[in-house]
């Protein structure tokens, strides 16, 4: 269920190298946010926008009606949205969009592929997994970034008790490469692998073509404007794949269908 | 309690707040947030012969205090709305309101019979800024021949109310809306966007890939209330006020300028509960300026001095 509310900010934290995490009492939505799902957000203060913009859920506590975000302030949104304090409030509409499920076959390695501001969504996935009973040595997080300033949810992912992957172009932090390589070493090394991924549409143009050369099952999360997220604006249009169209494809909404699809069927 | 009963000719409304085409797909994806029918009305996104697929992504783009976009039409069809999209909007106690839009005049007459006495369907929203194919990609409502031959047509092809949705693209937009009153539409319906374009720095590309794209959002508040304005003095038609409307006070003010309902667009995006909000405010506007109806207040307003 989605709902429209208010929410009181409940702590705010300067992560360094421009990254925050906003930690919300929105009971309704900490209860039914899935891994993947979104928030729109919007808040009233410098810069004043007018639209809302799109957040991946980060970490909920459904028992304290609490949950968070991580973002880089980077654009005039999340350069305003940085500046609200403890106590203020932000409007979230949420949770939206579909989720991150784990592959149901026994003995597969799930591979979490997160690229920069790509992690959150991944780290409640890895959460949610292990809280659920998956051992954590079954899970792989290959986080990456340009740079390791830019790496986002690194001591999280470390936390949670799974294999942690780094990479970043410039060898600043874990290997110096793109995810894409690393996945592309784990996948040769085991059996059995399902990848979950968010990051930039480079990244997961990479990592999509590799799976579907490999004949790896691949779940990608697409970035897109979302000027609704309710599904009615079609302003988030994709192009999937589908033979039984005259064209070869059919037209989706990536906040509606999405913002999570088979990277089979994603027509980039 | 204000009576709130409202009509746009021969189209009675419940209350004075509608939904705007575009702004609120076929209604199913607001079932989570309020009963549609709270609404006085809901407007369908455009509805063509044919399905279209709309215009490349990206579509839209946010401006200073409103958003440009570029979709193209993109709808399921007729037939797919008939069997599809109607049933779900049939079982609320709303006006629908169909928005219809073609670059033909014949496909404009084939949505119109196909839709009349469809169940459930309580009006036509004819939208005449679409590009006209016989002339060229001129739009047929930036001339007024054009509108009264497409309103005409429709006319003729239906007993359903029908409302003219005009575009502020043009110079006299009285001189349009008269036109399409003296073509037999029952009401007016002002403004659709208007047209403008945006650009990245960085990149020295079209933020839209239409290049061309229709701005909404409460910038374009002012130029929509005089346009009301204007028509409700030149026309001899009940109008559906629209064009960056966030609020009851808002709402109020087109009201005051001349409009009998208001249609709720931009802010549907911004706040899913916009359109209920503005109901409930309106009412305690009525309230507590002592009004009992909505009547009282439509082209209410006085001269500043």
């Amino acid at each position: 269920m989605r709902h429209s509310l208010t929410a009181s900010i409940l702590s705010h934290r300067d992560l360094g190298d421009a990254q925050f995490e906003m930690t919300v009492l929105a009971p309704a939505i900490a209860r039914d946010a899935r891994p993947g799902q979104f928030l729109q957000a919007l808040y009233v203060g410098a810069g004043s926008p007018l639209m809302r913009r799109p957040f991946s859920v980060f970490r909920t506590d459904p028992e304290a009606g609490t949950l968070a975000i991580v973002y880089v302030a980077r654009g005039a949104f999340t350069i305003g949205m940085s500046a609200l304090r403890v106590g203020a409030s932000i409007s979230l509409v949420g949770p939206l969009g579909n989720s991150f499920e784990p592959d149901p076959r026994p003995d597969v390695r799930h591979m979490l592929v997160a690229g920069g501001v790509g992690a959150p969504p991944l780290y409640f996935l890895a959460r949610e997994m292990v809280a659920a009973g998956h051992a954590p040595e079954s899970i792989c997080v290959i986080n990456g970034a340009r740079s390791r300033d830019l790496l986002v949810a690194g001591a999280d992912f470390a936390a949670v008790g799974v294999t942690l992957r780094e990479t970043t172009d410039d060898g600043s932090a874990g290997r110096r490469g793109t995810v894409a390589d690393e996945l592309s070493d784990q996948i040769a090394a085991s059996g059995g692998c399902a990848v979950y991924a968010c990051g930039p549409t480079p990244m997961l143009r990479a990592v999509a073509s590799l799976c579907v050369e490999a004949g790896v099952s691949c779940r990608v999360s697409l970035e897109t404007v979302m000027p609704c997220g309710l599904g009615v604006c079609m302003g988030c249009i994709i192009k999937l794949r589908n033979d039984a169209e005259p064209e070869g494809y059919t037209l989706v909404r990536s906040c509606h269908e999405g913002p999570i699809f088979d990277a089979a069927e994603v027509i980039w | 309690m204000p009576d709130l009963t409202t009509s746009l000719g021969p189209l009675r409304l419940k209350n004075p707040v509608v939904t705007a085409s575009g702004t609120f797909g076929f209604g199913s994806e607001w079932a989570d947030f309020y009963d549609l029918s709270r609404l006085g009305g809901l407007t369908t996104k455009a509805v063509t012969v044919l399905p279209r697929r709309g215009n490349p992504m990206p579509r839209t783009t946010e401006t200073a205090s409103g958003m440009l976009n570029a979709i193209g039409l993109q709808n399921p069809g007729l037939e797919a709305f008939l069997a599809e999209k109607l049933p779900y909007l049939r079982q609320f106690d709303t006006a629908i309101i169909v928005n219809i839009a073609a670059d033909r005049i014949e496909d404009f007459v084939t949505l119109a019979e196909r839709l009349d006495g469809q169940a459930g369907v309580a009006a036509l929203e004819v939208n005449v800024s679409c590009p006209n194919q016989a002339c060229g990609g001129l739009e047929f409502g930036v001339d007024p021949a054009l509108t009264a031959q497409v309103i005409g047509a429709v006319r003729a092809a239906t007993t359903l109310p029908m409302i003219a949705k005009l575009t502020p693209n043009v110079t006299r937009i009285a001189d349009i809306a008269r036109s399409a009153v003296d073509a037999g539409a029952d009401a007016l319906s002002l403004v659709n966007t208007y047209v403008g374009t945006a650009i990245d720095t960085r990149t020295r590309k079209f933020k839209i890939a239409n290049r061309q794209a229709g701005l909404s959002g409460p910038c374009i508040k002012p130029l929509a209330l005089l346009a009301v304005w204007r028509v409700a003095q030149a026309a001899k038609a009940p109008i559906l006020g629209m064009g960056g409307i966030m609020n009851a006070t808002d709402a109020v003010e087109f009201m005051l300028a001349g409009a009998s309902a208001v249609a709720i667009g931009t802010a549907n995006f911004v706040n899913p509960m916009a359109a209920v909000e503005i109901v409930d405010g309106i009412e305690q506007y009525l309230s507590q300026t002592g009004a009992a109806s909505v009547q009282e207040i439509i082209g209410a307003v006085q001269p500043a001095l």
